[in-house]
């Protein structure tokens, strides 16, 4: 490791203890509030711990928790993929269907998708396919655009190739311009699912029986604000690894390029 | 130059206006009387605080009581955790408040005979099993039948508790069962459209209106709990050791309206119906007469019997979430020491016994 | 082989009375006025003129990119409308695709043609071979130096076997040492795979070096002024006395931009 690198690492892994010192300070030495209103770092590292293996009080582990949140989140993540991309690389590339989905889709992008809550509950019921619905239109918009601009980046100059060399039109397609689009749509995978990940949490808030915002639901109100921080650092590290493993696989498919 | 003080005047004004609000929980302590803050819900348990509040009895008093509507219990607690409310008047989920040894328990004032309990769809297979209840032989359902439900009700409130109490009846524990959790109207009507295997009902108007669509009440909540289940009032510990006085005052003002008021059932119908309906409910004076049926006001009378035992209902339901293991066990004498009868004791000028299990 | 309209069976590619204008808000601009050429099979004839003078544009209109506003150009006696395989380009920005391999770029044509693996193989194997890229088949392009990334685009028209190969000014962004490198280079690769080529240039040592012919354009709206045959050997010598005599003549009749 080089001199620089270590340092760059030992300052980050310094906010970290500051972070976590101050808190301390605040609440263990200091007692600045209750330890009902917010509790030490120790507490919760020790109910973090705990929730591996005690359903108290929510009557779920964290680990079932985790795996109820990423089924819905990735169901939903992975029907706004296999929609919102094609859609968007359609809509760049034809432009009857360009206008023909647009003025629908200008007016669904600005709404938020845990404002579809109330809606999908009334459609699709209580079950995993409302939430579903929900992670799925507030990761399906960046999908769309992201791959809209994307293709929207392909060269002239690249298509003349193309025509030169005698492709198609559907080659020019999956030849120039999906390439083109690639490093512009796997950004768009990646901010989809930070936006599927905060979505489900949201959803789980309502009308739900399992899963980490369910869970930090049931810890509210029953003075267990350890649980709800819990919560916190699952849903942070959880998204944190499934952001990495998308950026290990963009720069796997991306290779070369830069 | 000026132009620059006149900007960072205007920040300075931006930033005390934008964090005004995050001081003003803790900035009570000004001249004149002390503010009490008082949450409670638009129900049967808020009815004697919000009546003194708006016939001025507190006022009358020397009291600056501002009451704050919760909907559920829930919201009732973490707002006591976080400071915005002194003292409130609040059903079951109290408990947690007094398990986290941050609240005191000031006296129970009203108490459920009838309408609480979990309710099902006349098909459902729970009503095929009667009597496999341990002491109820009233109670329909049983282990199997019980095992993998979806009830619907509102986390950390008496809807879980009535859940809970069924479900251990039959050797089972909260985690054998899923809750989902909703508010109660929205509850009910998701109820109606087949949502969840049964839904927890949160007392009036809901039974009635479950009773209504031809739902069949499987568990009572007395039958199952073989408890006494009483709201009452409670607050946080540091504003009532720093306010002795005036929250003697409120319990006294509080109880007072219940004593002298409440004791005529036509006042009390007019009275609360007037203050549900403004608050986004529709009862009718059918409903008003099935909750005055199925709700005591407890005063002087009750808490003077030689039966009576302080704080039987928190001290009991602490009891039954620790086995389920909703609360640690280590933070139930939390409960028995947050029993505070002592201000009751003044007021009436008797001796009340606390309860013990 | 087809007999084309003026009966030559050699003729690969030739156009008849060819003018192009632009029209914009601010009116029209006439680009290229009645220009009428002819080349003949493995012929190697470099466009020669002026900057700006519209060498880009004949290229387009040559090769089908670009429709002529009066005039016909044949390709093998036929009209060409549209671009095809028969006639590749090298753009004067190269055009590469950096999402590609070097094998990729060169196999481009034959893929979109659907031939076979094991013949698009063999044939940019061969072609990357020529050009002197053996063992930077799996480079991606960014990682190239400019001299190599000629080479790549000079390999992929070829590999594509087209009638005729048009060059725009491909060596214009290399240094001057590259360049002289590079002429010898395709003089080399052309003499070992002879091709019908049209090379466009500025720069009249590289015309004088690589021509069979030199077609001399005028300034913009661009005539053909002249036409020179240059049979001296080859490979040529910059310095022979011959070289710098017809270099000076040429370029005294070329006219100078503004
Ligand atoms: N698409 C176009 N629309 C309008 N004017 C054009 C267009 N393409 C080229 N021109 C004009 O035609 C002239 C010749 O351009 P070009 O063929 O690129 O010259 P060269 O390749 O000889 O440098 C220039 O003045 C240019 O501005
Ligand atoms: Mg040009």
């Amino acid at each position: 490791m080089n001199r620089k690198l270590f340092l760059h690492l030992l300052i980050s892994i310094l906010s970290v203890i500051a972070f976590v010192g101050i808190w301390h300070l605040f609440t263990a030495v200091l007692r600045v509030v209750s330890v009902n209103t917010l509790p030490d770092p120790m507490k919760v590292f020790t109910s973090f711990i705990k929730k591996f293996s005690n359903p108290n009080p929510d009557g779920a582990t964290l680990l079932q928790h985790t795996a109820a949140s990423l089924q819905v989140a990735l169901t939903g993540y992975f029907y706004a993929l296999i929609i919102g991309i094609p859609l968007g690389i359609m809509m760049a590339w034809n432009k009857y269907i360009d206008r023909f989905v647009r003025p629908l889709f200008d007016l669904l992008k600005p709404i938020p998708g845990v404002a579809w809550i109330p809606l999908m509950i009334v459609i699709f019921g209580l079950g995993i396919a409302s939430k579903a619905a929900v992670v799925f239109f507030s990761a399906v918009v960046p999908c769309v655009l992201n791959s809209y601009t994307g293709i929207k980046q392909t060269k002239d100059v690249h298509l003349w190739v193309a025509r030169t060399f005698g492709a198609s039109h559907h080659q020019k397609l999956f030849t120039i311009a999906i390439p083109t689009a690639l490093p512009h749509i796997l950004t768009g995978v990646r901010v989809a699912l930070g936006a599927a990940w905060v979505a489900i949490v949201a959803a789980e808030l309502l009308g739900a029986t399992r899963g980490l915002g369910f869970m930090i639901q049931q810890s509210r109100g029953i003075y267990r604000t350890d649980i709800i921080i819990v919560g916190m650092l699952a849903i942070g590290i959880c998204g944190g690894i499934l952001t990495s493993i998308l950026t290990i696989i963009s720069n796997f498919l991306l290779k070369g390029r830069r | 130059m000026k132009k620059r003080v006149a900007l960072s005047l205007l920040l300075i004004v931006a930033l005390a206006l934008t964090s005004a609000h995050l001081f003003a929980g803790g900035a009570s302590e000004t001249s004149g009387p002390v503010k009490i803050r008082v949450g409670t819900m638009p129900n049967h348990i808020g009815v004697p605080i919000q009546y003194a509040a708006e016939k001025g009895l507190y006022k009358e008093a020397g009291l600056d009581v501002e009451v704050i509507l919760f909907p559920t219990g829930a919201p009732i607690n973490e707002a006591l955790s976080a400071g915005k409310i002194d003292l409130a008047g609040s059903g079951m989920a109290s408990v947690f408040a007094l398990a986290s040894g941050d609240t005191y328990w000031l006296g129970d004032y009203v108490k459920t005979v009838a309408g609480l309990g979990v309710y099902v769809r006349p098909d459902s297979p729970v009503l095929k099993e009667k009597g496999k209840f341990p002491g109820n032989p009233n109670v329909y359902g049983s282990k199997e039948t019980v095992k993998g439900m979806v009830i619907l009700g509102a986390l950390g409130t008496s809807d879980q508790f009535e859940a809970v109490a069924w479900a251990q009846g039959f050797g089972l524990t909260g985690n054998d069962f899923q809750m989902l959790n909703m508010d109660r109207g929205p509850a009910v009507q998701a109820f109606k459209m087949g949502e969840g295997d049964a839904i927890a009902c949160g007392g009036p108007p809901y039974n009635y209106e479950l009773e209504a669509a031809g739902f069949v009440l499987a568990a009572g909540l007395t039958e199952v709990s073989g408890m006494d289940i009483a709201d009452g009032m409670l607050g946080r510990k540091k504003f009532i050791d720093a306010n002795t006085e005036e929250v003697e005052k409120f319990v006294e003002i509080t109880y007072s309206v219940i004593d002298e008021l409440f004791d005529s059932d036509e006042m009390l119908a007019d009275y609360a119906m007037g203050f549900y309906n403004k608050n986004g409910k529709n009862y009718t004076t059918e409903m008003m007469k099935g909750e005055i049926k199925d709700k005591d006001y407890i005063g002087r009378k009750t808490i003077s019997s030689p039966e009576y035992r302080f704080g039987s209902t928190m001290v009991g339901m602490g009891g039954f979430y620790v086995t389920d293991g909703k609360i640690e066990p280590e933070l139930e004498k939390n409960i028995f020491a947050s029993l505070r009868p002592d201000f009751l004791e003044k007021i009436y000028g008797i001796k009340i016994t606390n309860f013990t299990n | 082989m087809r007999v084309d309209s003026t009966g030559s069976v050699d003729t690969v590619i030739s156009c008849q009375r060819v003018s192009k204008e632009f029209s914009s808000k601010r009116g029209t601009t006439k680009v290229i006025e009645n220009i009428s050429l002819e080349v003949k099979r493995n012929e190697f004839v470099v466009l020669f003129g002026p900057g700006q003078c519209g060498k880009t544009t004949l290229m387009n209109v040559l090769s089908g990119l670009d429709t002529a506003t009066s005039g016909t150009v044949y390709s093998l006696g036929e009209k060409v409308v549209r671009p095809g395989a028969e006639r590749g380009v090298v753009f004067q920005s190269m055009a590469l695709f950096p999402w590609l391999t070097v094998r990729g770029n060169v196999a481009y044509g034959p893929k979109a043609r659907g031939f076979e693996k094991s013949v698009w193989i063999e044939k940019s194997d061969y072609y990357i071979n020529l050009v002197g890229l053996k063992g930077f088949e799996d480079s991606y392009i960014n990682k190239l130096s400019g001299g190599m990334k000629q080479r790549v685009g000079i390999a992929r028209a070829y590999c594509n076997e087209p009638e005729v190969l048009f060059m725009d000014e491909p060596f214009s962004a290399l240094d001057a040492q590259t360049r002289y490198l590079m002429q010898e280079e395709i003089m080399r690769i052309w003499s070992t795979e002879k091709r019908t080529i049209v090379f466009i240039t500025n720069n009249i040592e590289e015309a004088v070096y690589v021509a069979d012919r030199i077609i001399l354009l005028t300034n913009c709206p661009a005539k053909i002024k002249k036409e020179y045959h240059i049979d001296l050997p080859r490979p040529r010598d910059y310095t022979s006395p011959e070289f710098l005599s017809l270099r000076d003549e040429i370029s005294k009749n070329m006219d100078r931009t503004l």
